[in-house]
């Protein structure tokens, strides 16, 4: 992709529009089961779960006290799919995931380059993704003694999908995969011009990402004092881990490498817009009457026997890594003019 | 250097190109695994699942997603 603004704009709006369908698919597909309702997989003659090749299920809805009392293996009850109670987190994870398809592995738009191996490799990571997760949500269905199997699985089926996108993307763009351009790394800090090869070193490096793990650890300890995050330790501090090194991966280690070229620009952004999109979330909270969760300020958490503000350490970490990787996308993580490297 | 010496050397150089780039990818995977399954085995042994994040595997993908970043950071070209 050229790193121009009105590109990062055509980007930016198709991912967006990307995961509006895909959360709507999914929330039409929570809706489907009906409120009160669960689906189950259905049993054959001789009472065995029947399953299309042994990873497919087949599926049929009935209410909760019916399956509960006929002793049926729940696969997913309404939410499970888009999670619409805290959809502003997994359209975050969504955004994240076809940013880094359409903007980073596939370039789009502009000047796309190897773009039959690009679409390739990206068909190649979609068959990975479904596999991954049919055979995951199979392994768990056989696990599973109580509570749905979606839910088991990832928490919500749209999670699922999108963090082994992210995930399946990475390994393959490491693997080379569609891209063969040393002038395009997938984090823009690293190697894209001379003036960050005079300043990094590993050390360096090692020693930012061990700064970041103390950061992160501070930033996590504040949200989980002030009541303001999920329960999980584990999962909250990981985003916010994943955002610190995507960070550094775009503009730059230290505190002195924010400094130069467009990066003060990129960092502004990246703020503004996040704190845009989190208030953006919770209008739609708002003017949906709570069927969209924004995470922020929210009954459903509250009744849920939750903090009603446990989803804001998530919409944060989620919505910056996103906005990160706009500002890189749109070239203003460069840093400009080279100065003598530090020692 | 002599010519074919010097062709000796690019060969070698694209092998342990190709060699470093195997143990990377080989790395991200395996630190996967090896931080998924603790976290995985332990989630389910424990049986409780939370209201909102069913920890087992998307906390695994997370870390995943994690290492892979980190690795990707400290391995680029310098």
């Amino acid at each position: 992709m050229d790193k121009k603004v009105s590109n990062t704009v055509i980007l930016v709006l198709t991912v967006l529009v990307v995961v509006a369908v895909q959360q709507g698919l999914l929330y039409a597909a929570d809706k489907n089961i009906g409120t009160g309702n669960v689906q189950v997989i259905a049993h054959d003659s001789s009472g065995d779960e029947r399953w299309t090749m042994g990873l497919i299920p087949r599926l049929q809805t009935m209410t909760k006290a019916d399956a509960l009392t006929q002793d049926m293996k729940i696969w997913a009850s309404p939410g499970d799919y888009s999670g619409d109670s805290v959809m502003g987190i997994t359209a975050a994870i969504a955004a994240i995931m076809w940013i880094v398809w359409l903007g980073v592995f596939l370039g789009f738009p502009g000047n796309m380059q190897l773009k039959k191996e690009r679409v390739l490799g990206l068909v190649g990571v979609a068959l990975l993704v479904l596999i991954f997760n049919l055979v995951f949500l199979r392994a768990i269905a056989d696990a599973t003694a109580s509570g749905s199997v979606v839910r088991n699985t990832a928490g919500h089926l749209s999670l699922a999908i999108n963090n082994s996108g992210i995930l399946m993307a990475i390994l393959l763009h490491r693997l080379g995969v569609g891209v063969k351009d040393p002038e395009t790394p997938m984090m823009p800090a690293l190697g894209s011009s001379r003036c960050d090869r005079a300043h990094s070193s590993f050390y360096r490096k090692f020693y930012g990402v061990l700064t970041i793990l103390v950061v992160a650890g501070l930033i996590e300890m504040t949200f989980q004092l002030a009541d303001f995050a999920v329960s999980e330790v584990a999962v909250d501090a990981s985003v916010w881990l994943i955002w610190g090194v995507i960070f550094i991966g775009h503009f730059g280690t230290f505190p002195s490498d924010w400094r130069l070229g467009k990066r003060p620009k990129g960092i502004v952004i990246m703020l503004v817009f996040t704190v845009l999109t989190i208030v953006g979330f919770y209008i739609m909270q708002v003017a949906t009457g709570e069927s969209i969760g924004s995470g922020v300020h929210e009954a459903r958490l509250a009744n849920a026997g939750l903090s009603e503000n446990a989803g804001l350490s998530l919409m944060l970490s989620c919505w910056l890594i996103f906005w990160t990787i706009v500002a890189g996308a749109a070239g203003y993580c460069d840093p400009g003019q080279c100065r003598p490297a530090e020692k | 250097m002599a010519s074919d010496e010097k062709d000796r050397t690019t060969v070698l150089e694209h092998k342990v190109q190709t060699l470093r780039e195997i143990v990377s990818v080989v790395t991200i995977v395996a630190f996967t695994t090896l931080l998924g399954v603790p976290i995985v085995s332990s989630v389910v042994g424990a049986g409780t699942y939370s209201e909102f994040f069913g920890a087992a595997w998307n906390t695994m993908l997370l870390y995943g997603l994690l290492i892979a970043n980190a690795i990707g950071y400290l391995w680029s070209e310098l």
